[in-house]
């Protein structure tokens, strides 16, 4: 499948935007001035960008905790992401949500999630919307290798498969849930395989290569929209840092993830596959731009207004 | 007009009416406390007197001895004496102009005469009907309602959306609800909506919610089936307390002793607590008499619960052959007619001359200073019981003292102790304590050191017992030991060694003679 | 305006709203019944129509587009729900017995109750779960209970209760129009009963008690099935001239607080009746609010009729004796009358 150069810069914009916002995140949570649980996204790029370039803002996506990349995958504004994990007032929730809980409706993010499994159910509940009102659009859930193995998960399967749901569920395995290797808690150690039990099609790519997963993307997201059903993509990939910011990362020796950096860091990837069709320098401008923004995005965050005490009684009613 | 208050016809229980006030017990003009019986008032069922709710003084008798009133009639106009009686008489005009036209005072003259009332209808309350002909512009004073004007006004049929209660009010005090802002869902209007425009209007609206009861309720319900101890219910009964009154914060659930006296003490408010005075039902008799504790007790308490609580006790026991010794006092006693030494005054030089053999045990604990202090001589507190408590004197450098010396000087203090003639230099100090419940045929315990002693032993009483000697079983007479000791300053091992040495002066005291 | 069954009256609001609103669909296990069956399929036939009927008749009027039987996956289930609420539809689950609400309720409490707070007011999740509360149906331990206070004590969902056919058509029209996540219980032994209900829609405003009696003696605050036996004892007390007040509040979340409080402050007793729980329960929110902002209006100690702090049990003597009776209300109202 060929992509216009527009449609490749637009790609790597939105993966260099995914990384300098994990590597600023891991700096600064350094500084004691993030509080709760970070969960970086780095070394993932591909996956939520190679699925996201797909959609448009009628489809609605569910995430995970380690949501930042589906977020900005999706279009949601940095600036307003940066100020929510610093709590503040001009986050996109306010302040309210933080790291785990981002979301962004009028982009189609329907939140990342805090409770692992917690996204299928609902990501079938937008594509039910979706059908019903024949808007066109599709749900897509973003669940880890942990998910997949959630009751929640295969509930919301099934379901897809019985009322025939334009949803696709996308499987980022990256070896790990929390600190528990895949190949132990995935007891089939196959997750695309269990599709098939559901009866539903799958296909397993490459996570760290953005044209793998655009294309198996593409396809299952296609099939949706003409109403052949649901259907599986396990990407399987690397996350550069451990399970959560402050994690002592145990699970993988020193060397394992210089290795990983050096040769399953997509973004590597992605600039070796479009050699001769962009250039160096457009690309070098793209990482500027990205340095620029999420150095801007920090900035702000950090002198943006706290949420008044106020703020504490609002929005848990439309009305009460 | 706020600082005019008004008393009313009070409502005593669930069937109440109307009142007759028999008897007033203070005058106009007179000023009473909140609490002071002011008028007596007689129901169907009886006659009880009115507390007063407030301080305040008296103005103005409404309801005139002998009257019957509705519940809530007001019977008195108060205010302190800086309301002119001009004020008054306007408050009473006031109260009189929106009842129609029947004056109070008539009323209750003409009740005065008739021994048999019936229930009179003029109340103080405002009926709509009586309010809708005229375009009054008064403000209707009812109780401590006071309605501004441009509130006036209640309409059968309001579509408006009120809660219940608040209809009720509005018809009863005669309000307009389409001009009461509702803050409720859906705008509804609540009494608290109503309360808050009526004052914001310059009017007055009592905050009923607010006010504590002015007696606790009375059961009469049946308490049979409540849980009480046994104590509680029979107090109860003599008392006249319904169980039902009562908190239940006995085991079990269950309504004790306290539960019923707090009650008593509720309804029987008196300034030092004490148990019902004669003229109350007799209390149960309980079967204990308190004695008061007096200083000596109040220190034995005090050191002993510290000893007890802070030292780690630990424990150490050995029985002694005392034939020996029972052999050389009888040879002593029957040599030496001028002394009578007691297997306890041998004890004493044995374990004196042990505590020489031992220093280890010899021992204070000098907290403060973070030492121990071992003693050179054996200065040795015997404990003695006095009456209501026990004193601990000191036989000093028992180990330098002859046994006939031993047994003068121990004779003496105990005899002085008994007294109360001991000096504080006799009983405070000591290097080691022995306490002797032998006399009472005890035959072992464990005593609580003397701080800052670092043992006490406890001597049980003199028993043939059944012993192995040389594979033989023989009888002897045997004393048991126990030694409680400090851990932080004598260990096992060292208490083991002293009671160790002991037993060897015990069962041979030509050693200690020596 | 004619007598309806609480059955119907409940069908008639849902019927209403999904004519009136192409947004409302209705999704649960055999809420339909009968996909996927031969006899019911080739003939077109309604099936089960809810466990006890309340849906029947719906698809053959809205199709099974509208009228959505799922696995029994309350789970899925109920997080699609929560899902297409968010993102456009207004549907109203059936959680079937409410006592499932145990193998779904993260799709309820940690997801649709918080979108709108944790996304900062910039969702919303307008659905409704209905489901059967009540013991009294000789169902056992895992099919009687009420756990409406446990719904009631989380945040961003609202809790309906209803009583009476009038009440369950109004609340429920209120319930599918709000923007809000609700949870309808419905009472199993009150399927039955009839009452007066409007042919045509209306709502009631949540939060707002209904007085059922209305007396000066003593006030009785209960819910749902024990609502009527409120009544049988309020009825009774009036021939010996004992005047109770009887106050359903209708929905506990939101909670009609000033309706409570005003009639506590008017009769100064009162007996709370409530199905829910010995412990932490519903009555014992309202005694607390009643201690916290009427004690002044107290003459007697508040007292409580639950069940006890046991499971359901199946024997119908027993089931009996746990369930709140009229004869307990009886004993409590006089109890805190005093006579």
């Amino acid at each position: 499948m060929k992509l216009t150069e527009n449609q490749l810069l637009d790609a790597y914009k939105h993966m260099r935007d995914i990384r300098e916002f994990e590597e600023r995140l891991h700096d600064e949570n350094t500084t004691g001035d993030i509080s709760g649980f970070i969960h970086l996204y780095s070394g993932e790029e591909a996956v939520a960008v190679g699925v996201c370039e797909n959609l448009t803002d009628k489809d609605y996506i569910t995430s995970t905790h380690r949501g930042h990349g589906h977020c900005i995958a999706k279009g949601c504004d940095i600036h307003a992401m940066m100020a929510e994990i610093f709590g503040k007032d001009e986050g996109l929730c306010r302040g309210k949500g933080g790291s785990m809980h981002i979301a962004d409706l009028d982009k189609g993010m329907l939140g990342a999630n805090g409770i692992v499994g917690g996204g299928p159910p609902l990501a079938i509940g937008a594509a039910l919307t979706a059908k019903t009102l024949k808007t066109g659009g599709i749900g897509l859930s973003f669940t880890g290798d942990g998910g997949s193995s959630h009751g929640l998960t295969f509930e919301a399967m099934n379901m897809a498969v019985v009322l025939q749901l334009p949803v696709i569920f996308i499987f980022e395995n990256n070896g790990f849930g929390e600190g528990t290797g895949c190949d132990y808690a995935v007891g089939s150690k196959d997750i695309a395989g269990r599709a098939a039990g559901f009866g539903m099609p799958a296909e397993k790519v490459d996570g760290t290569d953005f044209f793998a997963v655009y294309e198996a993307a593409h396809k299952a997201i296609e099939r949706a929209r003409e109403g052949k059903g649901p259907s599986v993509i396990e990407a399987t990939t690397n996350r550069f840092y451990s399970h959560f910011e402050g994690d002592p990362g145990l699970v993988r020796s020193k060397e394992e993830i210089e290795y990983i950096r050096e040769h399953k860091d997509p973004l590597k990837i992605f600039r070796q596959k479009v050699k001769g069709q962009v250039s160096d320098e457009k690309l070098d401008q793209i990482d500027k731009d990205s340095k620029a923004l999420v150095d801007d995005a920090v900035k702000k965050a950090r002198a943006a207004k706290n949420p008044e005490v106020s703020q504490l009684y609002t929005d848990v009613y439309v009305s009460y | 007009m706020s600082n005019i208050q008004t008393l009313e016809v009070p409502k005593w229980g669930l069937s109440m009416q109307e009142g007759k006030i028999t008897q007033w017990t203070i005058k106009e003009g007179d000023s009473f406390k909140k609490g002071q019986e002011i008028c007596v008032i007689e129901t169907t069922k009886i006659a009880n007197s009115l507390e007063a709710p407030f301080d305040g003084t008296l103005r103005r008798i409404i309801g005139k001895n002998g009257s019957v009133l509705e519940v809530g009639a007001i019977i008195g106009v108060c205010a302190d004496t800086s309301v002119s009686d001009q004020k008054i008489e306007q408050f009473i005009q006031s109260l009189s102009s929106n009842k129609g036209s029947e004056p109070q005072e008539q009323k209750t003259e003409a009740k005065a005469t008739e021994p048999q009332q019936t229930k009179s209808p003029s109340t103080p309350t405002v009926t709509t009907s009586k309010l809708d002909t005229p375009t009054s512009t008064k403000p209707i004073v009812n109780d401590n309602f006071l309605i501004p004007s441009d509130l006036q006004g209640y309409q059968e049929n309001s579509n408006l959306f009120a809660t219940p209660h608040a209809i009720n009010m509005a018809q009863k005090h005669n309000v307009n609800l389409d001009k009461i802002h509702g803050s409720g869902p859906q705008q509804r209007v609540s009494i608290n909506d109503i309360q808050k425009a009526v004052i914001a209007a310059g009017g007055q609206w009592p905050d009923v919610k607010n006010q504590p009861a002015k007696t606790p309720a009375k059961s009469t319900a049946d308490d049979s089936h409540i849980l009480a101890t046994p104590l509680a219910r029979r107090m109860a009964e003599e008392w006249n307390i319904n169980l039902n009154d009562c908190r239940a914060s006995g085991s079990r659930g269950r309504v004790c002793k306290e539960d019923v006296e707090a009650v008593y003490y509720r309804n029987h408010p008196v300034s030092s607590p004490s148990l019902p005075a004669a003229t109350q039902p007799e209390p149960t008799k309980l079967d204990f008499t308190a004695i008061p504790m007096d200083g000596m007790r109040k220190t034995i308490a005090e050191r002993l619960q510290a000893a007890k609580s802070e030292i780690p006790h630990f424990y150490l026991t050995i029985d002694v052959d005392v034939s020996a010794l029972q052999e050389l006092r009888t040879d002593i006693n029957s040599k030496l007619p001028s002394v009578k030494i007691s297997i306890n005054d041998m004890f004493l030089k044995a374990i004196a001359s042990a505590l020489i053999a031992v220093p280890e045990v010899n021992v204070q604990y000098d907290v403060e200073n973070q030492q121990i202090l071992q003693f050179d001589q054996a200065d040795i507190s015997v404990a003695v019981a006095i009456p209501n408590g026990l004193i601990t004197p000191i036989v000093k450098a028992a180990n330098k003292r002859a046994l006939s010396d031993i047994s003068t000087t121990m004779r003496d203090l105990a005899t002085r102790a008994k007294t109360g003639k001991l000096s504080p230099d006799e009983f405070q100090g000591g290097s080691f304590c022995i306490s002797n419940l032998g006399m009472f045929g005890i035959k072992q315990f464990e005593a609580i050191i003397n701080p800052p002693q670092g043992a006490i032993l406890a001597l049980g009483t003199v028993e043939k017992r059944a012993v192995v000697r040389d594979d033989v079983i023989t009888i002897r007479p045997m004393v048991t030991l126990s030694m409680s000791c400090d851990h932080r300053v004598i260990d096992g091992a060292t208490g083991a060694k002293f009671l160790a040495s002991l037993k060897e002066f015990v069962e041979n005291p030509m050693a200690f003679l020596a | 305006m004619s007598k309806k069954s609480y059955r119907n009256a409940i069908k008639e609001a849902i019927e209403f709203e999904m004519r009136r609103d192409p947004t409302v669909v209705v999704i649960g296990e055999d809420v339909r019944g009968g996909h996927g069956a031969k006899n019911t399929e080739e003939n077109k036939l309604e099936g089960f129509g809810g466990v006890l009927g309340v849906t029947k008749g719906l698809w053959t009027e809205f199709g099974s587009e509208r009228v959505i039987d799922t696995p029994i996956t309350e789970s899925a289930i109920i997080g699609m729900t929560a899902g297409a609420a968010a993102t456009g539809l207004r549907p109203i689950a059936d959680l079937m017995f409410m006592d499932f609400y145990g193998v779904c309720y993260d799709m309820l409490y940690n997801q649709a109750a918080k979108f709108r707070y944790m996304f900062g007011g910039k969702a919303k999740a307008p659905m409704v779960v209905r489901g059967m509360i009540g013991a009294g149906f000789s169902a056992a331990a895992q099919h009687s209970q009420s756990p409406y206070h446990i719904f009631a004590s989380t945040p961003g969902l609202k809790v309906v209760v209803p009583s009476s056919p009038y009440d369950a058509k109004g609340l429920l029209t209120q319930s599918i129009r709000d923007d809000d996540p609700v949870v309808f219980c419905e009472h199993k032994l009150l399927y039955d009963i009839t009452g007066e209900v409007p042919d045509d829609d209306y709502t009631i405003p949540f939060g707002v008690a209904n007085y059922t009696r209305q007396g000066t003696d003593v006030t009785i605050i209960a819910l749902s099935l024990m609502v009527h036996r409120a009544n049988e004892v309020a009825d009774k007390l009036a021939n010996e001239g004992i005047s109770v007040e009887v106050v359903d509040p209708r929905t506990i979340s939101p909670l009609d607080e000033e309706g409570i409080l005003e009639s506590v402050a008017s009769t100064g007793r009162v007996v709370i009746v409530d199905e829910s729980a010995a412990r932490c329960g519903f009555a014992h929110d309202v005694a607390a609010l009643i201690a916290q902002k009427g004690f002044y209006s107290l003459k007697a100690p508040i007292e409580l009729v639950t069940p006890p702090h046991t499971p359901v049990p199946f024997s119908n003597v027993l089931e009996q004796a746990w369930l709140p009776s009229a004869e307990r209300i009886e004993i409590a109202v006089r109890k805190v009358l005093e006579v």
